[in-house]
């Protein structure tokens, strides 16, 4: 991360991200392709008066509890399925995001934004496969944006202080907006955290999230059957959850649930003439159980191992309905590592 | 006729100003803050000392302390930096934030020891800008007093007379007990192996050769063959006390007392890190009866 303060009170920033993948059965190119992206590019200031803030660039939107936490900073070494299906990804978003923290005696965190889109769009909402199995935009695209097509999100948050060392954080979130179609996004989210000995470093955290996601709009043109509707709505649900607990400075275990059920939709050909007679849409659920240790090197980096087994409808992994994944991930971060704030 | 006298009594009462409202990283801050400002100053702590220093939870109670916040304390050089910048920031408070009249920073005054030559901070140092725990130096705890008396002088100009008569009152005790706590540790030869780099103003105060530290670099854990590169050291310098802070676990200082025959002591490093160092100068006396029992 690269930062420098305007004045006292403004500051800008940019959080490079680089990252390789290594796939060790690849024959050909075992090392893949290392990749280097601008993150987030922003300046936000503090000079507001009342406890508003004001953030204006290419930042990751404050929407939904671990949607705007980069992928090396997530708990766990992936994203959810039913997170980065819902929301797209990371909450990536350019616009200008306003906060306010109000002066009373109990911290609450309330963000509007206005935005381009958050994350990468309607994938989860709008899957749709053709007769010949290929898939392909169910919503009509609109190339040409214009100022109403903003995305408009809202959140709330807080932090309850239960006792010595328990907190309980919850959210909740709605986002609308034009992409292709009408997106609304809406969730809810909560993280309970206990630290049993505040000399020690142990740490309980579980933490999950319930996602909603609807896209409602024209169908595109490959989406389109003759006498069947011309515009519809696809929604898509999904929730994760996890436990986690820190043993003193060094491991960390964890189990995760994610359960995601997108709507899909498909072309039908009844009386197998080859010209597609009708439209089906179908909700398959699919969830994983994720078992993750996280073994901090130090401070400033840290080694993470995950195994995932995958459960879906009746042969989504390449004929069979389980699958298992596996993850080995080190994360190192350089420059001033401070840690920023989330109710 | 009857003549009315009305008398009218008016008491125009001087009402003491409202306390300023102080917030401090580290207990250290907060006994000082209190002795220094007396009773025009609220103020409220945001490590409870027990915790390591450098790692204290963020808590969301802070945030509307420092919302709320005239003044806002911290001893610097990187040592609340997890922490202290991030309720800064999510505060909102102006008044607050670095640069504003209502945030000190206490280590302008500190000639900083154990200045990295190189930051590399892969390695994990958490002392990027030289050692941060100067408060367990009781001459750098009067500087901290003075520092606080003058910074609520400016923000109360009314009382600065008051805050520094207080100031030169913790001083004056400072001092005092000065003497004592170098006869106790004076000529002694004490050399010692801490948990963390956290003792080098108090051994250079008070005259201690510290021979290593258990982590290699600040923040990093050591491994096998650091700790029998350090057991070796200890035994080569005779090495017979071990200091654990209190936060620390005590599984490799008691193998190293295993190695070594040397004793292992939980000490505190900051105000409330045991229960005997319930403020500032008790704090030092704990320190100096971990190193002179
Ligand atoms: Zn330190």
């Amino acid at each position: 991360m690269v930062q420098s303060n305007i004045d006292q009170l403004a500051r800008a920033y940019v959080v490079f991200n680089a990252g390789s993948e290594l796939d060790p059965w690849s024959k050909t190119d075992p090392f893949g392709e290392v990749s280097l992206g601008i993150e987030e590019a922003a300046i936000e200031t503090s000079a507001l008066p009342y406890g508003l803030g004001l953030k204006v660039g290419q930042f990751f939107a404050d929407f939904s509890r671990l949607g705007k936490v980069h992928c090396h900073e997530l708990p766990f070494t992936d994203r959810p399925a039913s997170l980065k299906g819902i929301i797209g990804g990371e909450a990536k978003a350019r616009g200008l995001e306003l906060s306010w923290v109000p002066p009373v005696d109990h911290y609450l965190r309330l963000t509007l934004g206005a935005v381009d889109n958050i994350g990468a769009g309607t994938a989860a909402t709008g899957v749709f496969t053709t007769p010949g199995g290929d898939t392909a935009d169910l919503f009509a695209g609109d190339s040409n944006r214009s100022l109403s097509d903003l995305t408009c999100y809202g959140r709330a948050a807080t932090i309850l202080e239960l006792g010595e060392g328990t907190s309980l954080n919850v959210g909740i979130d709605y986002a609308r907006g034009q992409d292709q179609g009408t997106r609304e996004l809406a969730s809810a989210d909560a993280k309970f955290t206990w630290l049993p000995d505040a000399a020690r470093f142990d740490r309980l955290e579980i933490g999950g999230e319930l996602l909603h996601g609807k896209t409602d709009g024209a169908f595109g043109p490959s989406a389109l059957v003759a006498g069947e509707a011309t515009s519809g709505s696809a929604t898509a649900h999904g929730a994760y959850v996890y436990a986690q607990y820190r043993i003193g400075k060094d491991w960390e275990p964890g189990l995760r649930y994610d359960w995601f059920r997108p709507e899909s939709w498909s072309q039908s050909d009844a009386d197998s003439d080859g010209i597609a007679d009708g439209l089906a849409r179908t909700r398959q659920s699919q969830s994983s159980l994720s078992a993750y240790l996280n073994y901090n090197l130090s401070e400033y980096s840290r080694l993470r191992l995950e195994v995932s087994h995958l459960n879906g409808a009746s042969g989504a992994f390449n004929g069979k309905d389980d699958d298992w994944l596996g993850f080995l991930q080190w994360t190192v971060t350089m420059g001033p590592h401070t840690h920023s704030f989330q109710p | 006729m009857k003549i009315i006298i009305l008398t009218y009594l008016t008491v125009l009462s001087i009402l003491p100003a409202a306390p300023l409202n102080v917030v401090v990283t580290l207990p250290d801050l907060a006994d000082i803050t209190r002795q220094v400002g007396g009773e025009q100053v609220a103020v409220f702590c945001i490590a409870s000392g027990r915790e390591d220093p450098h790692n204290v939870p963020l808590k969301p109670s802070a945030i509307t302390r420092l919302a709320q916040a005239d003044l806002f304390i911290q001893l610097g050089l990187e040592l609340e930096h997890a922490y202290a910048p991030a309720l800064v920031k999510e505060s909102r408070n102006r008044k607050i934030q670095q640069d504003g009249p209502g945030f000190l920073d206490l280590s302008g005054g500190v000639k900083p020891l154990q200045v990295p030559t190189s930051v590399d901070r892969k390695g994990g140092d958490v002392h990027p800008n030289g050692n941060p725990h100067y408060n367990t130096d009781p001459v750098y705890g009067q500087m901290m007093a003075r520092g606080i008396a003058a910074k609520l002088g400016q923000l109360r100009p009314e009382s600065a007379s008051v805050f520094k008569a207080n100031a030169d009152k913790v001083v004056a005790l400072l001092q005092g007990r000065m003497a004592g706590w170098q006869a106790k540790l004076a000529g002694k030869n004490i050399k010692f192996v801490s948990y963390h780099a956290d003792l080098p103003y108090f051994a250079a105060r008070f005259g201690l050769t510290q021979v290593g530290t258990i982590q290699p670099k600040p923040g990093i854990e050591p491994g096998p063959r650091e700790i029998e590169a350090l057991a070796a050291a200890m035994q080569q310098h005779g090495v017979k006390l071990i200091v654990k802070e209190s936060f620390y676990s005590e599984r490799i200082p008691n193998q190293l007392a295993k190695m070594t025959g040397a004793k292992v002591v939980n000490i505190p490093i900051l105000v409330n890190g045991t229960p005997a160092a319930k403020d500032y100068v008790s704090l030092i006396d704990t320190l100096v009866n971990a190193f002179a029992p």
